[in-house]
């Protein structure tokens, strides 16, 4: 289980999950979104490319990212959605908080 | 001559017979009207003739053979008129009461039908949601998806929310547990403080021996000192116990709280994906339900335009009354002729013939003008 965040230029940050995004990874995604320079980053893309199942927890942990970088960033990208998570996303109102592709 | 006028009373005979039969078939007013009409055309052609020419060519027992036919139709006639006139009075009562009970039924139809289209009416307002009609508000299928959808959106925003909580939840204990750990290494420097002033205690009591006598009190000293290292390391000790015990509770408590948090999300997509079916199924029962009463009303207004037509045909039966009543009239008027028939010679000569041939005359059909009502809304009888 590895969720990698890697600095892009201009101020952008990516952050990569794995195959499931659960309760198992609240450590490591606070860790990934809380690790960043917090002064130069403006603006997150969380990759779902690789991940094809993820439970009512990983709805949590995007509002607490959310919470957290409220005051600083604002502009969080989920891209690579699956149909399934993206009908997660729809059901769950998601797609009104966050940028979803 | 005498043969010719003969045989064409008998054939007048006939014909009343004939009018007779025809009567009280019930058939129709024309029919009555040519017999009429000959008989017009007998009684004038027997007057016309002049009864001198007669008598010169047939003498007595030519007006003998006159008088007797002359009997003879009157006696016909007369019973044939007023068969006639009972057959018309029957005719008029047969279609006054058929045409009576008609109306009725048709009444009735038209009740019903009536009755059926503001049911149907009332159904559709129902189903699609049109009318309210005061005692409270009418929920329509669209109106109910529309609730289920928004308990369903208010469910999984309750799981979010949850869920969210129980992530901010875990965040704390993990913050807590790393504190946990820090106090653990405080905990074990405060252990190895413990250690070092039991090995000074240690030392001190060493060189109190050494001092001998003078070091006694000394020694006491050390003694007490390393006890109270002992008792703090024994104390650390248990505290580090209690610490342990409280750091997996706490981290017993962050799985439970994970379990709370870790809902199976399909659980949520598969019920909306059955309940947007379902209301879609129900969407369509009731279109299809809303069509078929609309159909049913719609037929049901066709038929009450059906009724209304033949409450506007029944107006046959005025026609037919009148008509039957001037027939009657007619026949009265001929039945009248036929009284005032001469009973003798005598007679005969004193009688007025222009005035018989004139009732007769007055008699003559007419057909009516009354035309039936063909348009608009008909009332019922």
């Amino acid at each position: 289980m590895t969720i990698t965040s890697k600095s892009l230029s201009d101020g952008q940050c990516e952050i990569s999950l794995d195959e499931t995004f659960d309760f198992n990874c609240v450590e490591d995604f606070r860790k990934a979104y809380e690790s960043v320079d917090q002064s130069g980053v403006k603006k997150f893309i969380i990759d779902f490319r690789r991940t094809h199942y993820m439970d009512s927890s990983a709805l949590g942990m995007l509002i607490n990212m959310q919470k957290f970088w409220q005051d600083r960033c604002s502009d969080i990208r989920i891209i690579n959605t699956n149909p399934q998570v993206k009908k997660i996303f729809a059901i769950s109102r998601f797609d009104k908080k966050f940028t979803i592709e | 001559m005498g043969f010719s006028i003969k045989l064409l009373v008998t054939t007048s005979l006939a014909w009343v017979a004939a009018v007779i039969a025809v009567l009280s078939f019930s058939t129709g007013v024309a029919v009555g009207v040519v017999i009429f009409a000959a008989l017009v055309n007998l009684v004038v052609i027997v007057t016309d003739s002049p009864a001198e020419a007669i008598a010169d060519e047939s003498g007595v027992d030519g007006y003998k053979a006159l008088a007797s036919v002359g009997k003879a139709l009157q006696q016909e006639g007369r019973e044939a008129c007023e068969a006639m006139v009972q057959g018309s009075l029957n005719i008029h009562r047969a279609v006054d009461d058929s045409v009576g009970s008609l109306a009725a039924s048709f009444q009735g139809l038209s009740a019903r039908g009536q009755e059926q289209q503001q049911v149907m009416h009332r159904l559709i307002d129902e189903i699609s949601g049109g009318a309210t009609d005061g005692d409270g508000e009418r929920i329509t299928i669209a109106q109910f998806a529309q609730e289920v959808a928004g308990i369903l959106d208010d469910y999984v925003a309750l799981f979010v929310d949850v869920s969210d909580k129980s992530v901010s939840a875990v965040h704390n204990i993990q913050d807590m547990v790393e504190h946990f750990d820090g106090m653990f290494l405080l905990i074990n420097d405060i252990r190895g403080i413990a250690d070092q002033t039991n090995l000074l205690a240690l030392n001190a009591a060493i060189e109190a021996a050494r001092a001998g006598e003078a070091g006694r009190g000394f020694a006491v000293v050390a003694d007490e000192v390393r006890k109270l290292s002992q008792s703090s390391g024994a104390l650390n000790d248990q505290i580090r116990e209690k610490a342990e015990v409280a750091k997996s509770t706490i981290t017993r408590v962050e799985k439970v709280v994970g379990e709370i948090a870790s809902l199976d999300m399909n659980i949520a997509i598969d019920a909306k994906g059955h309940l947007d079916g379902m209301l879609q199924q129900l969407e369509s029962v009731n279109q299809e339900v809303s069509r078929g009463v609309e159909q049913m009303a719609n037929a049901s207004e066709k038929t009450q335009d059906d009724v209304n037509r033949a409450v506007t045909a029944l107006q046959f039966a005025d026609i037919v009354g009148q008509e039957v009543s001037r027939l009657k009239d007619q026949l009265a008027a001929l039945q009248s002729v036929f009284v005032s028939l001469p009973a003798d010679l005598t007679a005969a000569k004193q009688m007025d013939e222009s005035l018989l041939v004139k009732t007769i005359r007055e008699g003559t059909y007419q057909a009516p003008t009354a035309e039936p009502v063909t348009t608009g809304e008909a009332d019922l009888f």
